[in-house]
């Protein structure tokens, strides 16, 4: 019995496992997409590069000539894109911003962003300290306006906030010499910690140095775009 | 028997070198789950067809673009633009490589075109030019250059059509494998009193920057990995990223071979960018982010 199963194998076994380690090979292959991933580099060195996969009537200058038309086309609808007024941008993860015209750059500088904490107060109340991303717009240009200290301020500060009618609310200068406000009572405005600019330091406001601020409040107009990311 | 040894094992050598070759020359691309299919190519092309019979004249292009300035703003995009052949018809490998370099172009410029209309920002990734940068609106709020990149050679081994029509719609970001939080949020207790207050005073220093590795997998099966360009110090979170990665892809690889359910084709992109860089666009992209590809 022994040696007939040892025959068989004999006989057999210089045919099977071949078959069995191509079997192996192929279904790797088919199987797994980093190998699939390596089998394209085999295959390429067969076949080369396939540049083309039909052929067309046609000339193939007019084609060239069609697709910089386009082209040329598609260029001025993408500027036209671009706003008419001048714009800032403001980088929360560098806290830097960029103020520009169209396509030229006319100021870069430093500002401070949102800290990024959610402050929980003791009743479970939560406040997020983060600057908005996205597009927005001025909506409004104000000069030595006062800060209304909102609840969170008091909280933050292990203070019980007062009524809100309260004339303590009332702060002069906190908010520096202009205010240009973006909505949602996010503002691009002052700060009289100057040593902190270039941090992410404010509750969501973007801060600015006053020489910026100046230059940024007379360039901005109301409705001119403001982009955060 | 040593020569009858050394035959067979040279034989067996030979016999799977050609069943290699033929596996991917042959079998593969004939039964591997492409993410390009033919029959979206032929819809393309039918398409094309259809809209191709009513061709501008370039000259009228040329003027039209001349004219496109702010009052083109609401113009009928249709008006101003001639359906783009999809075919790279005969003619010389030159001319045929100019076509495809200007289609690629177009491609590029008519997906940021279109998916500026949307709100969200969106990922630029321009390889020929080796820049990257996030947009919003048709404006470029950020660029980074790329200090290297590769390519995979599933992605080189598309037919230029293919090509062209898989980097023809922008891709949409499925999911992110990343070494920083996406939204690096701190949770702090309201203090009790004043004296609570001041204790807890810290005075803000710039954030910790983390190494960065990113993996960010678009509809389309395409996987775009963001590196970092400087040199990661001792052990890092990258090397256990790298490493949990590894393992899903061995446990999804003996699944699929186990289960007799083959997996797509997985073209991927590697790009250098720096720390900085790197962590910017993360941050800066929403969840569902597009990207729109050039190569």
């Amino acid at each position: 019995m022994e040696t007939e199963e040892k025959s068989w194998f004999k006989k057999y076994a210089p045919w099977v496992i071949p078959f069995l380690l191509c079997l192996l090979i192929v279904a790797s292959i088919l199987y797994t997409p980093q190998l699939q991933n390596s089998a394209f580099l085999v295959k390429s060195w067969f076949t080369g590069i396939n540049l083309t996969r039909s052929s067309n009537a046609g000339g193939i200058g007019k084609q060239i000539q069609v697709s910089k038309s386009n082209l040329s086309t598609l260029q001025v609808k993408l500027s036209d894109l671009l706003p008419d007024k001048p714009y800032i941008i403001v980088n929360t993860t560098d806290n830097r911003f960029e103020l520009r015209n169209s396509k030229d750059t006319i100021r870069t500088g430093v500002c401070s962003t949102g800290k990024d904490v959610l402050l929980i107060g003791s009743k479970g109340k939560k406040w997020l300290f983060k600057t908005p991303k996205g597009m927005f717009s001025v909506l409004l240009k104000r000069k030595d306006a006062p800060w209304i200290k909102p609840d969170w301020a008091y909280i933050e500060e292990g203070v019980k906030p007062p009524s809100s009618r309260s004339e303590d609310r009332i702060q002069y200068g906190s908010l520096g010499k202009y205010q240009i406000s973006i909505g949602d009572n996010y503002m691009l405005h002052g700060t009289l910690y100057k040593r902190f600019l270039g941090l992410p330091v404010t509750h969501g406001c973007v801060r600015l140095g006053d020489e910026d601020l100046e230059v940024i409040f007379n360039t901005l107009e109301k409705g001119s775009k403001v982009f955060i990311f | 028997m040593a020569k009858k040894t050394l035959f067979w094992s040279i034989t067996t050598f030979l016999v799977l070198i050609v069943v290699y070759i033929m596996t991917t020359t042959v079998i593969m691309p004939v039964v591997t789950k492409n993410p390009l299919l033919d029959t979206t190519i032929s819809k393309v092309e039918e398409k094309v067809e259809k809209s191709a019979k009513k061709p501008e004249k370039p000259e009228n292009q040329a003027k039209k673009s001349a004219k496109g300035e702010k009052g083109s703003k609401k113009s009928d995009t249709k008006e101003q633009e001639q359906v783009v052949d999809e075919k790279v018809t005969t003619g010389s490998q030159g001319d045929q490589l100019t076509l495809f370099e200007l289609k690629k172009t177009e491609n590029l410029l008519r997906s940021r075109y279109n998916i500026a209309s949307e709100d969200s920002m969106y990922l630029v990734l321009d390889l020929i030019d080796k820049i990257a940068y996030i947009e919003l609106k048709g404006v470029p709020l950020h660029k980074s250059k790329i200090f290297d990149f590769t390519v995979s050679n599933s992605i080189r081994m598309f037919h230029t059509e293919q090509l062209l029509h898989w980097i023809g719609q922008p891709f949409m970001l499925k999911n992110a494998i990343s070494t920083i939080a996406r939204v690096p949020i701190a949770v702090v207790n309201a203090p009790k009193d004043t004296i609570e207050a001041n204790s807890n005073t810290v005075l803000p220093s710039a954030p910790v920057m983390e190494d960065v590795y990113l993996i960010l997998n678009f509809e389309r099966n395409l996987q775009l990995i963001i590196q970092q360009e400087e040199k990661i110090e001792g052990k890092s979170s990258v090397d256990s990223l790298k490493l949990s990665y590894k393992k899903k892809e061995i446990d999804r690889t003996i699944k699929s071979l186990t289960t007799f359910k083959r997996e797509l084709v997985m073209p991927q992109i590697v790009i250098t960018l720096k720390k900085s860089d790197a962590t910017i666009l993360y941050r800066a992209l929403p969840l569902k982010a597009k990207m729109v590809l050039r190569l």
